[in-house]
Order: structure tokens, then sequence, then C-alpha cells
């Protein structure tokens, strides 16, 4: 399984990385691959979508195609193989990403810049690029504030934490690196905003409730203004509506849209077209890799 | 700050980690219970010593340390020494005024002869005396109470100058468990039992004979002397092996007894001119031991050293004046000079030893302290795996992460450590209390612990209707657990209940109550640290979950 790929399209390279420093969010030549015991089952192979600022992409893709995964590199919650496993090359993980960090090629040392593929050798490395910055280039720091700043998960369970209130969970982003003085000055302005995320949500009468005693789709709206709750950049969801019923799914699919109306941009991954086509752009993810589908609204 | 509040959550959201709190917090508790009556227990043998002996001890046994009163006023001169007194020891047999009729009871006793009014100021004699008026801290049940103090106050001045002032005799304080009559009461307070008929074996007012075998010159024994003597009060030192075998003489009659007092010194071959032999002087009174009390805030072994000097000083200048009967070498002639430390070391250095040994042996809790909040934690981590993707997903780092499981680990061990203290508190402050429960089961706990059994099993029979076996099962342990101990309390109320804190084995009529403060410091931080080490490794796995996995499935 090779992921790192000794190009011999340089018009992939040329073409292809180029959108990375003008979009907000792209992925250019993701790979991965997950182990099922010693099998190795590819996922993703050269995968490359660029995401523009305040557009809403649907990724639609049959189940097992890979659509989550790449939320998941989008979101930095997992990393492309290129900057996890060992390549075939023999370059080290570690020497490919001090050279990406030094914005020269791996192999050639040739200058690259932000890019994923050299112009000079033709080398290609999958990754993810926000504002134009390549991911792996990042601090540890840097990708934590990532995750807690620029980017909010909707997931398909909701994924709240069932020991704390709605309030709480909705504050939680707000508290994550938080020092302890700040806590003091912020916590108020923190709850304030969480409040009126809720309010705004229809769920200011559930405040002080627990996961378990909302419904599927107060849970998924308590899970959306987490996801707002610091004002991302960008909304990943990943089935939203997934878990819902049909009515449940529209009111949470016209929540994202008015999202997207204030300017919000949004990746959302579905199996479902009808609900993908709410997107501005639809693409598919096919075999590991990405096919523009015709206009969403066409 | 989203530690704390997840921290807070976990801890209160759920019972394991009370669990875990009252496990450490047990641990905590045995820990500190265990080192502070062991060093309660060695307090006592050191402070008594010092109690019962002074500081320090100049001692010459049998034939005794003649001019002593000179050495005593050298002693007293030194500026480390607070006074100084004389002791005469020696061993006899005590005939008791029971039992009724004309054989009477025989035990074996040390007498101690002194001057009662020096030896106070030596030691802490008078505060022993265990016959007198009551405070109000005295029990209800104390049998002192039931004396008028007409008949106290005379006894107490009667122990304090070792003399029946009635008739003038000198008298005898014995030690207050010499007497089987004494029986001590679960209070710990002393009762005598009662006679057949009439009042009981209250021994101020009865009648003993001392009988004392002296010696002539070295170790060869002359005629046995008995003396009979009015009981005129009974000391509690608290040290059973002493307040069991003790009694206290005036000086000059034991010095009589043992042919220690003044006597002439004769020539055989020289007659004066009545024909008699010749007497060519005087041989002092002696002492077989001093006893000196170093001045507050001077270090017994300091006073020791200048005790040394003096005595050295003190035999010269004998020596010097060409007495007769000088007093022996301090360096050559047997006298030895020992602080109570010294003196009591073969008693003491044991007990240390013993303590360090149940200090380590129970340190091994530590051990249990971390196992237990790694088992519980691995379990946490485990069930938490999904939230701690979520944090991630929401910009935690794995530090952050981390820090939650080591925070949660720090509240158990704080928690536990706070907790086992003032457990640990309550029981070495009762303990007395506690044991003398054990040794006589009040009749109420039967019905606790019989009406608890009860309500207990009334209340699984009517959740078990629902038909869930988990309250069924929860119900039949704490039903078996309540029966279990109805029946050890009935069972130890037939048995006339259980003494484990026997004074003949133990030495001192009470267990130590005081908590050992330095060992609860040191129990407590352990308790908290190895609680922390416990949590490390969770926190290590908790840190390294891989957020897409914990996320992937529901």
């Amino acid at each position: 399984m090779s992921e790192i790929r000794v190009a011999q399209r340089p018009a992939l390279a040329a073409t292809d990385t180029e959108p990375a420093t003008h979009s907000l969010l792209s992925a250019v030549e993701l790979y991965k691959t997950y182990q099922l015991g010693r099998i190795d089952v590819p996922v993703l192979k050269g995968a490359t979508l660029h995401v523009k600022q305040g557009e809403w992409v649907a990724v639609l893709g049959a189940s097992g195609s890979g659509k989550s995964t790449l939320l998941h590199l989008f979101g930095d919650l997992d990393q492309p193989d290129s900057t996890t496993r060992k390549s075939e090359d023999g370059i080290p993980i570690s020497k490919r990403k001090r050279s990406m960090r030094r914005g020269v090629c791996p192999k050639c040392n040739y200058p690259i810049g932000a890019s994923a593929v050299c112009t000079d050798c033709g080398y290609c490395f999958g990754e993810v690029f926000f504002e134009g910055t390549p991911l792996s280039s990042m601090s540890r720091r840097q990708r934590d504030q990532y995750r807690n700043k620029s980017v909010g998960f909707v997931f398909q369970f909701y994924h709240l934490l069932p020991e704390l209130t709605v309030l709480e969970n909705t504050v939680l982003p707000g508290l994550v690196g938080l020092s302890r003085w700040r806590y003091y000055r912020q916590i108020g302005q923190l709850r304030a905003r969480a409040r009126s995320v809720l309010e705004s949500f229809g769920l200011g009468p559930r405040l002080k409730h627990r996961p378990r005693e909302l419904s599927g789709g107060e849970r998924q709206r308590v899970a959306m203004a987490r996801a707002l709750m610091n004002q991302p950049k960008v909304l990943l969801a990943d089935e939203p509506t997934g878990n819902l019923d049909e009515m449940t799914g529209e009111e949470i699919l016209d929540l994202i849209a008015e999202q997207h109306r204030d300017g919000l941009t949004i990746v959302m991954v579905t199996h479902d077209p009808a609900i993908a086509r709410r997107a501005d752009r639809l693409v598919q993810l096919h075999d590991g890799r990405i096919q523009d589908l015709p206009d969403a609204h066409g | 700050m989203y530690h704390a509040l997840l921290a807070n959550r976990y801890l209160t959201s759920r019972v394991i980690p009370m669990v875990a709190v009252g496990a450490v917090a047990l641990c905590v508790a045995l820990v500190i219970i265990v080192v502070s009556v062991m060093t309660g227990f060695l307090d006592m043998v050191r402070s008594s010593g010092r109690t019962l002996m002074g500081d320090v001890i100049v001692a010459y046994p049998v034939n005794g340390i003649p001019h002593y009163e000179r050495l005593i006023a050298r002693i007293e001169a030194l500026p480390e020494a607070k006074a100084a007194t004389p002791v005469v020891d020696g061993w006899g047999l005590l005939r008791m005024p029971y039992p009724v009729g004309r054989r009477k009871d025989t035990k074996s006793v040390q007498f101690w002869a002194i001057e009662p009014a020096g030896f106070a100021r030596v030691t802490g004699y008078d505060d022993t005396l265990y016959w007198r008026p009551p405070t109000d801290e005295v029990s209800e049940t104390d049998f002192r109470r039931e004396l008028p103090s007409e008949v106290l106050e005379p006894v107490l001045e009667d122990g304090r100058t070792l003399r029946d002032n009635r008739s003038g005799k000198p008298g005898i304080v014995l030690g207050v468990h010499v007497s089987i009559a004494n029986e001590r009461q679960s209070d710990g307070t002393i009762r005598p039992i009662r006679r057949q008929r009439g009042d009981s074996w209250w021994m101020p007012g009865y009648q003993v004979t001392l009988t004392a075998q002296p010696t002539a010159g070295g170790t060869m024994l002359t005629q046995p002397k008995s003396v009979i003597f009015p009981v005129v009060n009974e000391f509690f030192s608290g040290v059973y092996l002493i307040d069991e075998s003790r009694v206290m003489i005036p000086l000059d009659v034991g010095q009589e007894m043992l042919h220690l007092d003044e006597g002439q010194i004769i020539d055989d071959q020289q007659l004066d001119d009545l024909g008699m032999p010749k007497v060519i002087g005087i041989d002092p009174a002696r002492a077989t031991m001093v006893l000196v009390r170093a001045v507050d805030g001077v270090d017994a072994t300091a006073l020791r050293r200048q005790v040394e000097t003096a005595y050295v000083a003190f035999q010269q200048e004998l020596i010097d004046e060409g007495a007769l009967v000088p007093p022996p070498s301090y360096i050559s002639g047997g006298v030895s000079i020992k602080t109570w430390a010294e003196q009591q070391a073969k008693f003491i250095q044991p007990i240390e030893k013993e303590r360090e040994l149940m200090r380590t042996l129970f340190s091994l809790v530590y051990l249990v302290c971390a196992g237990l909040v790694l088992a519980i934690f691995w379990a946490i981590v485990y069930e938490k795996t999904r939230d701690i993707g979520i944090l991630r997903s929401i910009g935690a780092s794995r530090l952050g992460i981390s820090w939650i499981f080591l925070r949660y680990g720090l509240v158990i061990g704080v928690g536990g450590a706070v907790f086992g203290l003032g457990l640990a508190y309550l029981i070495v402050r009762n303990i007395n209390t506690i044991h003398g429960a054990m040794g006589d089961p009040p009749t109420e706990l039967i019905y606790i612990t019989g009406g608890l059994a009860l309500t207990s099993l009334l209340i699984t029979i009517v959740r078990s209707l629902g038909g869930r076996l988990l309250p069924m099962v929860l119900g039949v342990l704490v039903t078996v657990t309540f029966a279990l101990a109805f029946v050890g309390v009935v069972m130890l109320k037939r048995a006339g209940g259980v003494v484990i804190w026997d004074p003949s084995v133990y030495y001192f009529s009470r267990i130590p109550n005081e908590v050992d403060r330095q060992a609860a410091v040191i129990t407590m931080i352990g308790a908290v640290l190895f609680s922390l080490i416990g949590a490390f490794l969770p926190a290590a796995q908790a840190a390294d979950v891989d957020p897409v996995k914990a996320l992937r499935y529901e």
C-alpha cells in the first residue's frame, strides 16, 4: 500500500494543489488505509477536495466509502497516511514532516511552499490545508486550537457528555484551553453565549436537562450549539440527520442552512442524495477519490 | 478549567469513586490507627519511666550508697538538676488481709522506701495516689463517688506523708493492682470487690505485713524482718507491671528492714570501759538509688554527664576526708548512673523495633491504594472512551485529557486521606470506649443490630416483589451482614465480652488514644501520592485514546 506517490502526473500536481492556497479548507491527494487484522483496507486513494469560504459542500457516498474518514482528516481527528505510515520510497516520516515545515520537497529539497506536490521532481504526498497552511506543519498546540476554534463537529450520534447538562455541554468548547485566571473572567460571557445559541435553537427551557432527558432532535440541536459555541469557520457534519426521523432531520437541516446563510462554511457527509441536495455543491466519494457531481440545485 | 468540571461530574455521578474514596480512607485509617497506638504505647513507656523514676538514676543495689545526703546536696547544687531523692529498694513478701479466715494470701512485691515529699518533687508520686476526693471529670459510676470526702481527704494526706496520721504509725501505699480485690472497670476506674458480708475489700484501713530479707555485708542473708503497716492509700501509675508489684514505704523503715540504716562500727579487738567491743565510728545510712529530676528543658543525657562528674567529686571528697565508709567508685565499684531511657532500654528498644516493623508492613497498604485507584480508573477510562473522543474533537489536548484523570485521582487520594484521618481520629480518641464496649457489649447494641437485620429483611422482601434480582441480592447481603453483627454481639454478650488489650500483657491499663500527627501527615501524603501513581497509567491510556476509534461506533 503506498500512500506516497512519486507522481507521474505533473498536470495533477500543477493544477490540483494550486487551489489549496486559495481555499478555506483543502484535502490534497489524501490516502488512508485501515488495517483489519493483517489485511490492509484502503479507504481513500488520493482524495482531493477544495472547500471555499462560505461554501456548503455535501459529500455523498455509499456506506464504508470513506466519507467519515475524510471528515475526520479535515477535522484533524485523524492524519493521512503520509504523516503516519512509513513510505515505500524510504523517506522517514520525521524527515517528511520537517521538510514540509520548511516548505521544501522531502525528496529533492526543492522549495514547494505550502504545496503538497513538488513541481521539480513530481513528488506528491497527501495533506489537509486550512487557510493554506498544512495541518501537519502545525504544532500539537496549534492543532488543538484548530479543532477547538476553527472547526466544529456535528456527529450522527450527537456525542454529548451524559454527565453534563445541556448548558454545560454547550459551554464545554469555550472552557477548553481556558486558564483558571481567564475562566473566572470569562465564564459569565461564555455562559451567556451558550445560553443565547441554545435559545436561538429553541432549547431555552432545556438548559439544565441532561442529554438522556432530551429527544433525538433536541440532542442534535445541542450538538449543533456546541459545535457553534466558539464561532468556528467550518462546520463538519457527519450524517447529522442519520439518526433522526424525516421531519426532525429537516429541522436540523434548516438550522444548518440558517448558519450557512450567515456565512458559515459547511462540509456535510451523507449517503442520502435528498439531504445532500440542500448543499451548494455536491461531490461523491467513489473508490477512494472525489468526483464532482452535477449542481445540487440543477 | 473543563478538567475540574468533568472530574467533579465523574466523581459525583457514580458510586465507584465513592467506593475508591472509602477504600483509600480505610487504608489510611488503618495505618494511622496502628502507628498511633504503637507510638502512644512507646510514649507511655517513656513518660511513665520519667514519671516514676525521674530523669537520671544513680544506683548501687543491695549495699547502697553511704553519705547519700551529701551526694544529693551536691547534685541539687547543679544548675541542671531540679531535685534529687533517695530510694531504698528491695523485694519482700506481702501478707494480704484477705480472704476472711486464718489463711491469708501472700504476694511477692518490690518495695520502694522513699521520703514522700522529696520523692514527689522528683517523680509524679502525688498525682499517682488513687484514693482522693473525686473531681468533676470522674465518671458517675466511679467508686470514689461512693466514699465521703471526710474519708478520702485524710486518706490522700496519709498517702502523701506515708503515715497513718491518726495512729502516727508509718504506712504503706500499694500499687493499685497489688490487691486482687481491686477490679478494673470497663471505664478504666477501680472498684474493690465486696466482702461476703458488710463492706468491700477497700484496702485503705486494712493492715498488711511486709517481710523483707536483709543482707549482712554483701550477699550473706540474715534473719528476715517483718513489719505490719496500715494501708494508707494506693497508687495508680498506669503501668500494670508496676501497679501490680510495687509498694511504697517510708525510707527510714525500709532502711531498717534491709539493715541499711545508720549503725556503729566496732572493733572486736578493742574493748571500751565497760568491756564491750569499742565503737570506732558510725556506719552511715544508705540508699540503693538516688533519683534526679532535671530542670525543665534540660536534656536527661546532659544531666547524666553532670551527675557523673558530681558523683566522682563526691566520692573523692569523702576519700580525702578519710571517711571510714567511703562511697563505692563509679568507674570500678559497680555504681550505675543512667538516664531513665537508658534504664528502660531493654524495654523501649524492642517496642521501637516493633513499631518500625508495623509501620513498614502496613505501608504496603499504599500499594493497595495505588492498585485500587488503578483498577477503578482503568475501568472508568474504558467506559469513558467515547467522552475522550468527544473532548478531543472539541480541541482538548492529550495532556488536558490525562489531567482530568490525574485530578480525579488526586481528589480520590485527598478525599480518602481526609476521611481516613477523620475515621482514625474518631477511633483512636475513643479506642478505650470501643474496647470497653467489646469487653461489656451494651444491651442496646443487640436491639439495634437485631432491629436493623429485621428492617433490612422486610425491605428486601418488599423490593423482591418487583422481580428484579439486583435489589434482592443487595438486600440479602445487607441483611446477612446485620444478622451476623447481631449474632456476634449476642455471642459476645453471652461470653462476657472480649478483652483484647489485656493490661497484664500490654503493661498499661489504658490503650494510648493520641493520634500520632507525624505518622498521620506521612500516611496522608503517601495515600495521595500512591493514588496519583495509580491514576498515572489510566491517565496516559486516556491520553492515547484514538478519537476516531472512540467516536466511530455508538
